[in-house]
Parts: structure tokens; C-alpha cells; sequence
């Protein structure tokens, strides 16, 4: 027998088991073949196929559908019936949120496909003349292929439901097939489908529901359950023929590229030849490396037929340059000269020495990824161009699998548990985001809120259970699936939550299929880049040279003094604290330096403890070495410390013999599977392949020295970085660097209106200011609808957009520009008549200043309030636009002069109508009372030496309490006169954790600096205390206004007097007094 | 049905068909049995107990009368009979 009917978590929260553990039960009890049947979905088809393979039983696919409330099994019995599956599918899903289908829809898409038919609902209901015509008519939609399912779930009725079945059976001449609808593997994972159940239902545990299984009958069975349940052996016999008759093949593979455009007569190798030879000319001129290199990696390329994908990819990288979309492709694809040739990646891999055989060598099974960054807003432009030229039917993005994660499965397992929703909030937050199989390292945690209970462990029993299985299909950040055969021969296609085309199968799906995966990924620092390449072009004057960011001249100095200074806020992935510290010690000076600064700051280097002696010898303090002198020239670049995936393909080679083919393939399998008998067999082949090759040399390898370099090497291999990836990365970190040395205010107009990084816009805006750009705030007559470039007197300011106004979306912001460029706004009414703006709308404009050239803003806003009050009678109504009728001015009564707006009242409006100000920084508000109390600016740290105890107060840009940092939490704190790093152990965290939610803090701690190496230029702060500084500067002020004897001025017998009613209020400010000490 | 949870005796064949039962000292021939089913206990509460229970139609001298028993573990109960 074979089960023609089995849900896997792909159905997802519909069933508990993987295809992996379905595939192995179906083994176990020596069923021939087995069929996956997911809700509306064939998303775990590909796992399915592959489970099936090593199990060595045939794969049946199929999908439930449900058509006017009656389940229909429906598999593929070929590849057109596969097709028409996905096509249904896909038309299932045409509505985002819940697939359906009705009884019209079923016939077009008929052709090919077995259908089972659950009537068990129209019994139970007594509905068997119903039934009766809804088996007729598909009858006739699936003849010859239809069959009744026969179900025994140990229900009560189902023995008489099942006889009844056979009746309608017979009366409509429909043979019957057993089925069991297989929800879980075995029979002890019911639990975990009942909880899934209840989760989906939005019912507890102790709630009942209709449907709600009540036993574990849903099981994947033996042939024995079927004939203990009576079921008839014609109809258990159906099932294997059924299967027989299923033949799809998805791992088949016959998937192509889609055709590039090639002049006619033209072959794709002569094609792309000759497009190489073209780049070869003016990259390479003479250099015979360079040119062996090309024909071997054309050969390869050749050999593996993938000329036309080179050249499908180089189609949308030169879409992309034709529209001035900045693009730059990284990943291993940067080892390869002809994707650089053909204009896909910018690193010479020459020059740097990159490493083909990382990307591909005649032994890669499978398709390489390629993967190009695009400027993030404008990568959509970019995606509806692929769409248009291979056509809606040979594109999709892929999908992205949403698994539960340990917080999402704590938070849906404790929800059907009966956890009060509040404790589960608190829960949650005390479980990291990681994988959910590590929730027993977390159960102290958990009962610190939950309780010691059996419930929880129920609770931890049941979160370990939910690894890796799906929540929900999300979108792929960029990969997009390029198809010459059309995707209805693979995927259901259904529509993301953004609108996007989508297929059903993840990116390892995707690749296991071999098919084309092109990552169209957003990259916001493009995106800064390509803004302020535009500022610079505005600001050319047309007789002048352009100047080109791709252009930039190599290592220049005053870049890399940018760099080594550690002003690299702002810049591409060297902006963070770590970094800084690391630049402080590495002190790059060349773009290989630059290379390794990107490749060292990743989990492999740093808990591989690499950076340390990477720093010690790159600096000359100690000594370079190797594990063995055959190793030095794979390692002289990075003084004998592996640091990219290259050397570690460069080692197997050299030292242990592979060929590089092969110490790829050892690569791949030491970084994925790290299964340990596999990793013994490597060992030994590594260390064998080692002694062999030195065995005859003047440095034997002894077995003990291959042992400690196979480990080193095993383990580096899995967290490692690409040096291509590395050095494609750097290109982009140096044209930041360089931008911001040479082009500030273009450069940070471009990082202000695309925030690459991970710092709030008002650091930004104070980074801009201390770079000597001056920021200036919006204004009705100068602001654009993006950050633009203006000057202050002579020099060059950004301006802030209407954009960045709560209210004022891009159109408004378009408007306002257009009404603007067609004749200046002569005065507020003016505008107002003008601007079809809404009336909170000109309130926003009004505190934020954008008006002040009509008058102060406080005047501003109450002129704006009476002029549009006079429009609208007596009671302005919020909401109403103001282009109805023209002002009249001669209505409005004459205001009351009013103040202008203190300091303060600036700065909470600035806040309150663009989170930014160009106003002083908010610190400097308290700077007179900070000073009395003795807290340093952080400017000023730079004075003292590591391990003085410090006060810096600043408000909180940065605060980060990374998983593997082991319980330590990052702030950075800014003031007026810049930022500093501090570092909290769990200790002080756990003392401290309320105050440290306060976005202004005062700190006290150790100075640590970077230490003589770097030139004690890295300052950081490991903090003791912490208060709010909000909390400090109350008491402060009141210390201060008060003094040792009384208000200043104030007669000594009051304010004795007073001192006597105020003790209570002067105790909280002991404490404050305390802090002063 | 009259429901009324009191312990019974029952006998089954070698395959686990009940034969009779003894219920109040009188004995019960099963003459069919017309439907089965199964309840997992809940699990939630670290119950794996699973009921399995039978409506059968059995006699004591006398005509037919519809039961329903149900086994858990090792023993059995008679759940309901019908009036």
C-alpha cells in the first residue's frame, strides 16, 4: 500500500511532521512510494522529491484543495499534470490572503492530474444525494482519475460513514481508494499536530473545536491499520496503482538558462568570447596571467554550458548602468575574470589574486549564484525589466521559508498552553532569537516567568519540536529565478505580501533543482553612493570634467588617513564601534589592508581568535610564521593567518594534494554538513594526501602537524569570508571613504536620504555638522523633496526635504516644489492659497520651521491656524484641505505679538515635526549643570589615560545585546562634541537594566583605550553606574538653584525655615549629592 | 442512552474482538459490535492515556440492548446503556 494522501509542515501549522521523517516512516514499513499532499501548497515538494530519493521511494506530488467546502486530493500523474497543478494553484492563490477555488475552475486544469475526494463531511451531515451530484460532476471533470476517499480516523461513525461511502461509490460507478490523510509521521508527534491545530484555531489546549483531532490516528500507518479498519482491499490495492501511474521527475535536470540576446549567426561561446576579448583590451591590455586565465575560465565555462547565463546576467548589469542604476556584483563571483570583463564585478581578481576555482570548476554540479547588489531604490526599475524581457512566465522571485525560531515558538506553544498573554510578552523577551531546539539552555529563564511547572516542560518539549518547521512562505530578499522552460512546470506562483510574483520554493530548493537563481539584491549604500554621485554631477559645470565614483584614484592617502582616523560614521561596513577599534589597530593602508579589515570583523576571524595575531604580525610585533613552509605563499598575504575561504581551497591544494576541484567540493562539504564520521573520512584523506605529497620533500609532514592543520582549517571553514566577497565589498568601502574625504556634503546629503547604516538620522545630521557641513532646516522656498545641496553664505550646507515633515508625503513634497517653481511664494496666505495641503499638514510645516521667513514659528503657527479657521468659519476642521476658497485676510482679527521659543521649545519641536534638528545638539542643554557635576564631554576622553574612572553623559544612538556576546550589552552614547562606545557586563546590565531604557544616560566607568599599538587613539568606556540623565539634571538643577545656603539671594532665616519643610525633597537629592562625590 | 461509569469484566477473543462482558453479576453476550473509537488523554497534562471506546450490541436473556464500554490501560467501564 502507499499513502496517497499526507500532509507535511509545509501544510503549514496543518500537520507536524518533515518530508524527511514521512519519507523515512514510509520506508520503514516498506511502502513503496509516497505522496505529499499539502494544503494549497507544493512548497515542500523539492524536500519531498530528494527525502523520497534517499529513502529510495518513488515520490508522488500532489496538493489538498478544498472546492465548496468538499477536500480534494489532487496528484500529478506527469509532468502536464504537474503543470496543471501549479496552474491551479496559482490561480488558487490569485487572492493574497486565502487561496480558493470553485467547481468552474477545475475542468481547464484537469488535464493529467488523479483526484481523491474526502466526502466525509457530506455524510456525517447526511447530505448523500448532495454528495451523490458533486461526485457526478467530477466524474466528469476527471474521468478515469477519480477516486473516493476511505478514511478510518478511530472516530465515532467512521466505520458507518466508510460503508456508506462505498454505497455512493458504487451508485456513481467511482472506485474507492484507502487513504489515512496522513497529518504526523509517527504516532508520538500528535501532540505537536494538536498544538499546531489549536495554534492556527486560535484555541487553547483545554478548548474544544469540531474539527480538532481527539487520537493519533492521523499517523503515517501500516497496511495492517487498513485492514484492521475494514477498508476494502480494492481500494487498498488502488493506492499502489495510483502511484504506479504517478511519474514526475523534479530533480530531473533539464532546466536552461533563458536566451540571452545574441546577434544572429552568433554562437553563446563566440559571443561571450568576444565580449571578454573587448573588456581584455582595456583592462588587461598585454597581461599573459590575465589572458590565460580568461580562456581557462572560458573553457570551464563552456564545458559547464553556461555561456548564456554569463551573458543573461551581464543583460541585466548593463540595463541596469544604461538607466545609471549603480550595480556592483559580489559573493565569489568576483574571482572570476570574465564576470569582470563583462563589466558584473569591479575587483580585478588578478590583481587580487582571486581565486576561480571558488566559484567554479568543471566539477561544480549545479548553477553558481551570482549575486549583484542594485541601488535600493531603484532596484524595483531593475526587477519589472527582467519580468518584461523573459516574460512573466520565466521569471519569479524565490520564497523565503519563515520557520519558527525559539521566541515565535515560545510565544504560539505557551499561547495554546493558556499562558496569560502578559507573561508571554515577558517571556519572550527573555528567550534570545535563535534556533528553537536550544530552548532547554532557556528554561531558568522561562521559569522565571512561567514557574517551575510540569506545563513547562510540556512547553520546552513542544518549542524543541518546532525547529525547523514552517510558519509561513515569506519573500526572498533578491533571489530571482530565471527560467527558459515556463515556471508552471515547477512552482505554483502566488503573490507576496508587497505584491511580488513569487514561487513556493526556497532559495536551497531553488538550487537544488538547478535552476537559475539571480540575486537581484538592494544595497542602500548604492543607493548613497548614486545620490551623491548626482550631487556631484548637479554641482559640474558643463565645461568641466566629469568625476566618476568607479573612477576614484587608487589608494589615496587622504582617504585611507579618514579611514585609520576612525571617523568612519556613515561609511559602508566599517562604521560600527568594533570597527573602529579594528581600523585603530590595523591601521589599513592599501585596499588589500582594506580587504582583510572587512574579512576580520566576522564571527570566524573573532571567535577563531585570528584578529589578535593577524593585528600583532600585520603591525610587525610579532613574528610572521607558518604551520609549514609549503603553506608560505598561500598565507605571505595574510602573514601566515587564514583568513579567506580561498586559502582554505589553497591549502587543501598545496598542502594536502587535492586538486582545486576537489578542495572545493572539500570546502563546500566541510562548511555544510559537518557530519563528524563524514569529517573523520576527510580528516583522513587530508592528512594521507598531505604525508603523501611532502613525502619525498625536504619538509615531510608528520601525521600530528596534518592533524593540527586539517583542524585549523575545519574550523575556520564554516564562518569564513570569501575574499572576492571581501575585496567587492572594500571597492564599496573605499568609495565611501572617499566620497566622504573629498565630496562630504554630496556624499552625506547621499547617506542622510538613504541611511545605509544603523545610525538615526539626527547622528547622521550631527556626523554632517562635525564633518564641517552645515545642515540647514526645511524652508518653504528652498526645500526639494530630497535631501539636497545648498549654501550658507559661500559654502556648501545640506538642506532638509518637506519629505522628513511628519504628514508631507513625496506627492505633497512634489507639489509644494512645483506650485514653487512656477512663481516664488510671495507670502503665507499666498501659499496657502497655493498648497492643497491639509490643515495638520501646515501645522507640521509651521513647527518645524519651514515657514520662518514669514515670522517667528510660534507667530507662524497661530497665523496659519486664523488664516484657515477664517477659510473654514469659525471651527477649522483637521483633515480639510485648504484650496477651496481664497483667503481673506481683512476676516482675520490682528494677533498678539508672541514670544519666540526658548531653546528647548525649538528643540521638542524640531523632535516632534522631523525626529532631526540643525539646532544645537540636545545635550548642550545640560551642559552647564553636567560641568558642575564633573561629567566629561566625550570629546574630552581623549585627555585621559586607560583605566581612569570617567562620568560621560550623551544620549543613546546604539544599543546592542548581540546573542553571542555572551550577556554583554553595546551603547554608544552621543553628545555635542561627539560619541563613545561603552560596553556593560550582564552584572551591571542585570543591576541596571530599567535606567538603561532611558534615551539619555549619564555613565560612569573605566576608560579603556586601544592601547600603544594603535595609538591610544580608541577610546571606550566598560561602564560601573548608570543613571537616567533626565533624573540627574532634575536633581542637578535643584542643587545647583538651591546652593549650600539657600536660593542665591534669599534671606539665611527663610531659608532655614524652608530647609526644614523641604528635607523630605532634599533626602532624594542626597543622592544626587552622593553621585556629585 | 443512560450513562452510569461502573467497572465491567470483559472477555475478548485472541484478536482483541470483545465476546461478553459482566456487568452487576450478570453476563452479556456481545452479538456486534457497531462502532469504535479512540481518545488520546490529554497529553497537555502529561496524560498519554488513550480510551478506547466501543458501542456494542449485547444480550442477557432478554432482547438486544446497545452499550458503550471503553477500556483504558488494562481495565474496563461501562460508559452508557441504552433505555
Amino acid at each position: 500500500m502507499v499513502h496517497l494522501h499526507a500532509h507535511s509542515w509545509f501544510s503549514f501549522m496543518g500537520a507536524a511532521s518533515s518530508p524527511v521523517a514521512l519519507a523515512k516512516r514510509a520506508a520503514e514499513f516498506d511502502q513503496p512510494a509516497l505522496a505529499l499532499t499539502d494544503d494549497w501548497t507544493l512548497a515542500g515538494s523539492v524536500q519531498h522529491a530528494l527525502a523520497c530519493k534517499i529513502e529510495g521511494i518513488r515520490p508522488v506530488h500532489g496538493a489538498r484543495v478544498v472546492v465548496d467546502g468538499i477536500g480534494l486530493v489532487l496528484l500529478a500523474g506527469d509532468l502536464e499534470g504537474y503543470a496543471n497543478l501549479c496552474d491551479l494553484l496559482t490561480w488558487a492563490h490569485r487572492e493574497r490572503l486565502s487561496p480558493a477555488l470553485s467547481w468552474k475552475d477545475l475542468p481547464q486544469y484537469a488535464q493529467g492530474l488523479f483526484c481523491l475526494v474526502d466526502m466525509r463531511g457530506a455524510m456525517t451531515q447526511g447530505h448523500y444525494s448532495k454528495a451523490a451530484r458533486r461526485l457526478e460532476k467530477l466524474k466528469g471533470v476527471y474521468p478515469q482519475r477519480i477516486f473516493l476517499e476511505l478514511i478510518h480516523h478511530e472516530l465515532s461513525g467512521d466505520r458507518a460513514n466508510n460503508y456508506r461511502l462505498q454505497q455512493l461509490a458504487e451508485h456513481v460507478g467511482v472506485p474507492c481508494v484507502a487513504s489515512n490523510a496522513v497529518r504526523h509521521a509517527k504516532l508520538l508527534d500528535f501532540p505537536l499536530y494538536d498544538a499546531l491545530f489549536c495554534a492556527q484555531n486560535c484555541i487553547t489546549v483545554e478548548q474544544g473545536h469540531p474539527l480538532r483531532p481527539v487520537n493519533d490516528a492521523a499517523a503515517l500507518c501500516r497496511e495492517s491499520y487498513y485492514r484492521w479498519a475494514g477498508l476494502p482491499r480494492e481500494a487498498i490495492a488502488n493506492t499502489e496503482a495510483i502511484a504506479q501511474e504517478c511519474d514526475v521527475n523534479l530533480l530531473a535536470p533539464v532546466v536552461t538558462p533563458p536566451p540571452a540576446t545574441i546577434p544572429e549567426g552568433i554562437q553563446p561561446h563566440a559571443y561571450l568570447r568576444a565580449l571578454c576579448q573587448e573588456g581584455f583590451k582595456t583592462r588587461y591590455g598585454r597581461n599573459r596571467a590575465a589572458k590565460e586565465q580568461l580562456e581557462k575560465e572560458l573553457r570551464i565555462i563552456h564545458h559547464l554550458e553556461l555561456d548564456e547565463f554569463f551573458l543573461v546576467v551581464r543583460e541585466v548589469v548593463e540595463f541596469a548602468r544604461s538607466r545609471r542604476i549603480r550595480c556592483s556584483g559580489r559573493g565569489s563571483a568576483a574571482n572570476s575574470v570574465v564576470a569582470y570583463l563583462l563589466g558584473i564585478t569591479a575587483v580585478d581578481p588578478i590583481k587580487h589574486k582571486l581565486l576561480f576555482e571558488r566559484f567554479l570548476h568543471e566539477g561544480r554540479t549545479g548553477m553558481p549564484d551570482i549575486d549583484v547588489d542594485f541601488d535600493t531604490s531603484r532596484r524595483d526599475e531593475v526587477i519589472e525589466w527582467m519580468h518584461q524581457r523573459w516574460g512573466e512566465r520565466h521569471t519569479a522571485m524565490t520564497a523565503n521559508i519563515i520557520t519558527f525560531r525559539m521566541r515565535s515558538a515560545v510565544r504560539e506553544m505557551a499561547k495554546v498552553l493558556g499562558y496569560p498573554l502578559a507573561k508571554i510578552d515577558q517571556a519572550t523577551k527573555l528567550v534570545p532569537h535563535a534556533g528553537a531546539k536550544y530552548v532547554h539552555d532557556f528554561r531558568d529563564n522561562l521559569a522565571e516567568v512561567f514557574g517551575e511547572s510540569k506545563a513547562l516542560g510540556v512547553l520546552c518539549a513542544l518549542v524543541e519540536r518546532l525547529q525547523g518547521c514552517p510558519r509561513h512562505l515569506g519573500l526572498h530578499s533578491g533571489g530571482m529565478i530565471l527560467s527558459r522552460q515556463p515556471l508552471r512546470y515547477l512552482s505554483p506562483i502566488q503573490t507576496s505580501a508587497n505584491g511580488v510574483r513569487q514561487i513556493q520554493f526556497s532559495k536551497d530548493d531553488v538550487e537544488r533543482l538547478g535552476l537559475i537563481k539571480f540575486d537581484v539584491l538592494g544595497l542602500r549604500m548604492l543607493a548613497a553612493i548614486g545620490e551623491a554621485q548626482t550631487q556631484i554631477d548637479i554641482l559640474t559645470l558643463p565645461d568641466e570634467p566629469r568625476t566618476s565614483v568607479d573612477e576614484f584614484p587608487d589608494e589615496d592617502p587622504a582617504t585611507f588617513e579618514l579611514i585609520r582616523s576612525g571617523e568612519t560614521l556613515g561609511l559602508f561596513q566599517i562604521e560600527s564601534p568594533g570597527q573602529w577599534n579594528l581600523l585603530s589597530k590595523v591601521r589599513p593602508e592599501t585596499f588589500d589592508d582594506l580587504v582583510a579589515q572587512v574579512a576580520l570583523f566576522r564571527p570566524g576571524p573573532l571567535q577563531g581568535n585570528m584578529v589578535h595575531p593577524y593585528i600583532l604580525r600585520r603591525r610587525g610585533v610579532a613574528k610572521v610564521s607558518y604551520p609549514h613552509p609549503s603553506l608560505e605563499p598561500v598565507l605571505k598575504d595574510t602573514y601566515g593567518i587564514i583568513l579567506y575561504q580561498e586559502q582554505v581551497l589553497e591549502v587543501a591544494h598545496v598542502f594536502a594534494g587535492l586538486s582545486l576541484s576537489q578542495a572545493d567540493e572539500f570546502r563546500k562539504l566541510m562548511s555544510k554538513f559537518r557530519d563528524p564520521g563524514e569529517m573523520e573520512a576527510m580528516r583522513e584523506q587530508f592528512v594521507k594526501g598531505a604525508i603523501e605529497t611532502h613525502k619525498n620533500t625536504q619538509h615531510p609532514v608528520p601525521v600530528g602537524l596534518a592533524n593540527r592543520i586539517f583542524d585549523l582549517v575545519s574550523h575556520f571553514v564554516g564562518y569564513g569570508f570569501c575574499r572576492s566577497h571581501a575585496a567587492a565589498f572594500a571597492k564599496t568601502v573605499y568609495q565611501s571613504a572617499y566620497l566622504k574625504t573629498h565630496y562630504p556634503a554630496q556624499y552625506m546629503c547621499g547617506v542622510l536620504e538613504h541611511q545605509p547604516g544603523f545610525y538615526p538620522i539626527q547622528t547622521l545630521l550631527e556626523e554632517a555638522k562635525r564633518m564641517g557641513v552645515a545642515m540647514l532646516p526645511v524652508c518653504l522656498h528652498r526645500s526639494e523633496v530630497k535631501y539636497s545641496l545648498d549654501y550658507k553664505g559661500s559654502t556648501l550646507a545640506i538642506r532638509i526635504p518637506f519629505t522628513q515633515v511628519h504628514g508631507i508625503s513625496v506627492e505633497k513634497a512634489r507639489e509644494i516644489v512645483f506650485e514653487r517653481a512656477m512663481a516664488p511664494f510671495a507670502s503665507l496666505q499666498d501659499a496657502l492659497e497655493r498648497l492643497p495641503l491639509q490643515i495638520d499638514d501646515w501645522e507640521s510645516l509651521a513647527r518645524c520651521g519651514a515657514l520662518s521667513s514669514f515670522g517667528e514659528r510660534r507667530q507662524v503657527l497661530w497665523e496659519v491656524r486664523a488664516l484657515l479657521r477664517a477659510r473654514h468659519g469659525s471651527k477649522g476642521k483637521r483633515g480639510q484641505h485648504t484650496d477651496q476658497l481664497t483667503l481673506d485676510m481683512k476676516a482675520i482679527p490682528a494677533l498678539p505679538p508672541l514670544s519666540a521659543l526658548q531653546r528647548h521649545e525649538l528643540l521638542r519641536w524640531d523632535f516632534e515635526t522631523h525626529n532631526q534638528t540643525t539646532g544645537p545638539h540636545p545635550l548642550t542643554l545640560h551642559r552647564y549643570e553636567l560641568s558642575k557635576l564633573g561629567i566629561l564631554s566625550t570629546a574630552s576622553l581623549k585627555q585621559y589615560k586607560g583605566g581612569t574612572i570617567v562620568r560621560v553623559a550623551g544620549s543613546v544612538i546604539s544599543r546592542q545585546r548581540p546573542p553571542t556576546a555572551k550577556g554583554m550589552c553595546f551603547i554608544i552614547l552621543e553628545d555635542e562634541t561627539g560619541y563613545v562606545p561603552t560596553a556593560i557586563v550582564p552584572q551591571v546590565y542585570d543591576q541596571f537594566s530599567r535606567v538603561l531604557r532611558a534615551p539619555q544616560l549619564v555613565v560612569e566607568g573605566k576608560l579603556e583605550d586601544s592601547g600603544k599599538l594603535a595609538g591610544n587613539s580608541y577610546r571606550s568606556i566598560l561602564i560601573q553606574r548608570l543613571w537616567s540623565l533626565d533624573a540627574v539634571c532634575r536633581h542637578a538643577r535643584e542643587i545647583i538653584a538651591t546652593g549650600a545656603s539657600g536660593h542665591p539671594g534669599e534671606n539665611p532665616r527663610a531659608a532655614s525655615t524652608r530647609s526644614r519643610i523641604e528635607a523630605p525633597k532634599r533626602n532624594a537629592i542626597a543622592e544626587v549629592a552622593q553621585f556629585v562625590r | 442512552m443512560r450513562r452510569c461509569v461502573e467497572s465491567v469484566t470483559v472477555q475478548t477473543d485472541g484478536k482483541g474482538k470483545l465476546q461478553s462482558f459482566e456487568w452487576r453479576r450478570k453476563r452479556y453476550c456481545v452479538t456486534r459490535t457497531l462502532d469504535s473509537w479512540r481518545y488520546v488523554g490529554k497529553w497537555w497534562l502529561g496524560l498519554r492515556q488513550t480510551r478506547r471506546y466501543y458501542r456494542v450490541e449485547a444480550h442477557h436473556a432478554q432482547s438486544p440492548q446497545v452499550f458503550e464500554l471503553y477500556q483504558q490501560d488494562e481495565s474496563w467501564f461501562l460508559l452508557a446503556v441504552q433505555d
